[in-house]
């Protein structure tokens, strides 16, 4: 009994050591500018992660390095500016699912001085038609499962948005697809138009609105119903200092985002990944959390407290199924010391988050018993944190 | 190292070399290796073959005017395609001889009549250079869709460098110009799923080699695709990743020098014509030598290796050799080489009068003897200069080296003695001390024992204990600059094969191996169908992969391939696209508001304008 006992005790002691260790490769301290345009052109200048984002198709994960993700960023913002007449002031929608097209066309229209307006993409029938209608957007970005729901909408769209998917779908019926309009934007991207593009990014300032939620509202306020925030680029910054930007990114940092609703917290955790130049963010579609966190094994975690929960319980069952076929010797131990149980249960959540996690997210609140189970693990918390 | 001592190991490996030949010789041969990227076992010396050389000899060429006037007829629909690969458009036998002191290519068309031109104006060298060719690689294998272009089909080995024009947009309006860029009237340009089809291609048949794959252009940095060009190459085996660029848009976006090094970008093959804003005049951009300082910085910032490229035009800027020389020297820590390349009479200048071009020819005699001048001899035109293949020997030994399992076959450049010639310098990144490789190494009895070794193919200690055994017995610590030590050179050559010599390991030294080549491109007044069909420099295409000369000048498969594959007019093109900015006029560039770092004296002088820019070492 002493011995097993002895034997976890040293394992935490060498876990600590790794946390440790860990820590010493943090990434050198740095000014958070005022800005989100700012930060996005701060990190692009890190040079410093392979990849900016990792998103699943197929079986593999694609990388979007910075590199490729900053000239996407700069072409679909030359051609929304000379082909499409974005300008600043006006809006654009976002209708999709969270995925690195939804992140350059957010990034191109902060750039060009717009308000991004993301819109929940469960809203569907009246609600979604009352959410474009209240954001009046220039163009809305559609995924191909939100464009679905457009369509459905039956010619009860804003007359003023151009529609573009995002996909590699050939225009059609009035919509010209995500890839046309990079390709279009390939050709425009000149040196002198992309330093152009960045100075005019870098003078928008902290005061003008920049992104804008509309988020389906609590079942409680009634069906259809939606509610909606906006933030200046400069109250987004003020966010992201106050929670995920706080800490310090380390090199090789991978960031877990799981968000089927494109939710506000979801957004600002992307922006802080982003922003910090070493974070490689994984962009995780729903349904295959664990084979995903195993696959990724993230440093940070975000999703929603559901995904959270049903992720503990699995590690949880994974210990209960060991216990019973690995001998009666642990079962024994457990029952005699609550404190190699808790310590047990501890590190099959943490092995099933991936071993590595640091910081985990909630985008909705967690229930205490969910936060205390997580917190032995990382810093928890409702994001931002 | 005492001299005493290092004549002493030289003494003593080369007893240690003469001891194990005395029995290494006596046992029979093993056979050679065969690796997956081999058509055949590795080639022993006696099996390589070599083309007809010294003088006087008789070879195919073209007529200047046959080949123009059977072009235009293909372009226009008046004559099939077909014609050219399958006839002989505008073929007339030429014969080189010596006469007066020059080696000259001498050929009548018997309908246009005469033509005459110099290849050489140093016979002696001529003979060194040619004589100093170790014969060439495999013949090609597997290749019949990619090599089908008639007389101009390459035949022998890889290549060395697989250029790949992206567009023939440019931002600048330069004279003289290949490709003639921003006046054809149409735009030719890759999308992306050409470009990863060619690269494809490219691996498809045997000798599978490493290559630089260079992308060229008009202005590479056009393209929308450059830098997923520049990540594909990398994802399919490629180590080395090139553009062919003037510079302009890393002088103009600093951010995008970081992003083509990640997006795997090594090397820029550089427009640079002269350490000055004046001696670079003639490209119509009146501050483009600041333009190019910035490029400069911003490349090497990004760990952007930089070989600056200079078209030599005889007096128009030969007087710029020895300053280029000197400012490469001068950055030896962000340049490995310096490319001259005496001028081809092609795109726009096919139609020079013959005045103009017997006054302006400029041949790698030229160089050599410009060199030596500018270096108060140090540079040596029979000591110093090996054809541009010279390298080869260092492949033969990496190819047998690393063995069967690898993926690629180490990048050999076994091209046409007559192609170009070059020479190796060791340069020293703090002192700039710097010296030919052959004043104080026996290249031509290393490269013999490398023959040896290979030939004799002997398991890998026996290999390595040899190499280390020709590496001593070849070095004269006596001859060489102070400070360099042979474990230098052997980091070096080390380095040159991949880290074949060090288990794959590649120490640093602050000695740096520095190339100075003269690459001579054919026009239709030197053309040599000897030299085109072992081509180490093709064009990729949609029509297959041309000798480069065969695609610039010869029959022109450029005007060809690019009227078959054109995407637009330039009109529509920019109508429906978008204008892009052409630099040009005489006028000066906008560049980023920060000072210049200078990086040279030389080029600091020059900036101020006080170098005679006469070449006469004032520096």
């Amino acid at each position: 009994m002493h011995s097993v006992i002895e034997s976890f005790a040293f394992l935490a002691y060498l876990d600590s050591l790794l946390v440790e260790v860990q820590a010493r490769d943090v990434t050198p301290g740095r000014a958070v500018p005022d800005t989100l345009n700012l930060l996005h052109a701060q990190a692009m200048r890190e040079h410093a992660r392979g990849s900016a984002l990792l998103y699943r198709e197929d079986v593999n994960w694609q990388p979007t390095p910075d590199w490729r993700l900053d000239r996407q960023v700069i072409r679909l913002a030359l051609a929304l500016r000379e082909r499409v007449g974005v300008e600043p002031g006006q809006r654009i929608a976002l209708v999709s699912e969270l995925r690195p097209e939804w992140l350059i066309a957010d990034l191109a229209a902060l750039g060009l001085g717009t308000v991004s307006a993301a819109i929940d993409p469960r809203l569907q029938g009246d609600a979604l038609t009352s959410a474009l209608e209240d954001a009046e957007p220039r163009v809305i970005f559609v995924s191909a499962a939100a464009q679905q729901s457009l369509e459905r909408l039956d010619g009860r769209l804003p007359p003023s948005g151009r529609l573009i998917t995002l996909g590699h779908a050939p225009s059609s019926g009035g919509s010209i697809s995500l890839s046309e309009l990079l390709e279009v934007g390939g050709t425009l991207d000149t040196p002198e138009r992309a330093q152009a593009y960045r100075a005019d990014a870098r003078g928008v300032g902290p005061d003008r609105p920049a992104v804008r939620h509309y988020r389906k509202a609590a079942e409680a306020d009634g069906e259809g119903a939606w509610d909606v925030v906006e933030w200046s680029q400069g109250e987004v910054i003020e966010q992201l200092r106050s929670g995920w930007l706080r800490e310090q990114a380390r090199s090789g940092d991978v960031a877990y985002v799981s968000d089927p609703t494109a939710s506000p917290a979801a957004r600002l955790a992307l922006y802080a990944f982003l922003g910090d130049g070493y974070t490689s963010t994984a962009l995780a579609p729903a349904g295959r959390e664990l084979s995903d966190l195993a696959e990724l094994r993230p440093t940070k975690i975000v999703a929603p407290a559901a995904v959270l929960a049903e992720v503990v319980r699995a590690g949880l069952a994974g210990v209960e199924e060991q216990s019973g076929s690995n001998g009666g010797w642990v079962r024994y131990a457990s029952r005699l010391a609550p404190l190699a149980r808790a310590r047990r249960d501890r590190r099959a959540i943490r092995e099933i988050l991936g071993g590595r996690a640091r910081r985990i997210g909630s985008i909705d609140p967690l229930d205490s018993a969910l936060a205390e189970r997580l917190g032995g693990i990382a810093v928890v918390g409702t994001a931002p944190i | 190292m005492n001299d005493l001592l290092a004549a002493t190991i030289k003494e003593l490996a080369n007893a240690g070399w003469q001891m194990f030949q005395a029995a290494n010789t006596r046992i029979p041969e093993h056979e050679s290796i065969q690796p997956e990227w081999a058509p055949a076992p590795l080639l022993k010396t006696r099996q390589r073959s070599k083309p007809p050389l010294g003088w006087p000899r008789q070879t195919d060429s073209l007529c200047p005017r046959c080949v123009v006037e059977a072009r235009n007829a293909i372009i226009r629909g008046e004559r099939d395609l077909a014609e050219l690969v399958n006839g002989h458009v505008g073929e007339i036998k030429a014969t080189i001889l010596e006469e007066n002191g020059r080696i000259l290519m001498r050929k009548t068309c018997p309908e246009h009549g005469r033509f005459e031109d110099t290849l050489s104006i140093d016979p002696e060298m001529h003979r060194i250079v040619e004589g100093r060719y170790y014969g060439r690689d495999f013949p090609t294998k597997g290749d019949e869709l990619i090599h089908r272009h008639g007389s101009s089909t390459i035949r022998y080995g890889r290549g060395a460098v697989l250029t790949i024009d992206l567009t023939n947009r440019c931002n600048m309006m330069c004279n003289p110009c290949f490709m003639d860029a921003n006046q054809v009237g149409y735009v030719h340009e890759l999308t992306l799923d050409e470009v990863k089809q060619i690269l494809d291609d490219s691996i498809s048949f045997k000798p599978r080699r490493q290559m630089s794959v260079q992308y060229s252009g008009g202005e590479p940095t056009m393209s929308p695709h450059f830098l997923e060009a520049c990540r594909y190459a990398k994802d399919i085996g490629y180590y080395g990743v090139q553009a062919a660029s003037n510079g302009l848009r890393f002088a103009l976006e600093p951010e995008f020098a970081f992003q083509a090094k990640e997006a795997g970008l090594d090397l820029v093959y550089f427009q640079f014509d002269g350490v000055s804003n004046a001696a670079n005049s003639h490209r119509h951009i009146s501050n483009l030598f600041d333009a190019k300082m910035m490029a400069i910085e911003n490349l090497s910032a990004a760990g952007i290796d930089i070989t600056p490229v200079t078209t030599v035009v005889n007096t128009v800027n030969d007087s710029q050799v020895g300053p280029i020389f000197q400012f490469m020297v001068d950055n030896c820590d962000r340049m490995s080489s310096v490319s001259f390349q005496p001028v081809s009479f092609t795109g726009r200048d096919e139609g020079i009068s013959d005045e103009d071009r017997r006054r302006q020819r400029y041949t790698i005699s030229h160089l050599a003897h410009e060199l030596q001048r500018y270096s108060d001899g140090r540079i040596d035109p029979y000591r110093d200069w090996y054809p541009l293949g010279a390298i080869g020997g260092f492949t033969w030994l990496a190819d047998h080296l690393r063995g069967t399992e690898v993926k690629f076959g180490g990048l050999s450049c076994s091209c046409h003695p007559n192609c170009g010639s070059s020479l190796f310098l060791m340069a020293n990144t703090r002192t700039k001390a710097w010296a030919p490789v052959t004043q104080f190494f026996d290249m031509d009895r290393f490269v013999k024992d490398v023959s040896i070794i290979c030939d004799t193919a002997r398991g890998h200690p026996a290999t390595l204990t040899q190499v280390a055994l020709a590496l001593l017995r070849n070095f004269d610590q006596r001859k060489a600059p102070p400070g360099l030590a042979v474990t230098d050179l052997l980091r070096v050559f080390n380095k040159k094969t991949n880290g074949a010599l060090m288990a794959g390991r590649k120490p640093v030294s602050e000695w740096k191996l520095l190339w100075v080549g003269g690459m001579w491109f054919q026009d239709l007044w030197t053309y040599d169908f000897r030299r085109t069909e072992m081509c180490v420099i093709p064009y990729a295409t949609q029509e297959g992969e041309i000798s480069f000369c065969a695609y610039n000048t010869g029959v022109g498969w450029r005007q060809i391939v690019e009227n078959m594959h054109m995407v637009a007019t330039t009109k529509d093109w920019f109508q429906e696209r978008g204008r892009h900015k052409i630099y040009a006029g005489n006028r000066p560039m906008d560049l980023p508001s920060r000072s210049l770092p200078v990086i040279a004296g030389h080029a600091g002088e020059a900036k101020a304008g006080e170098a005679c820019g006469s070449g006469c070492g004032c520096h």
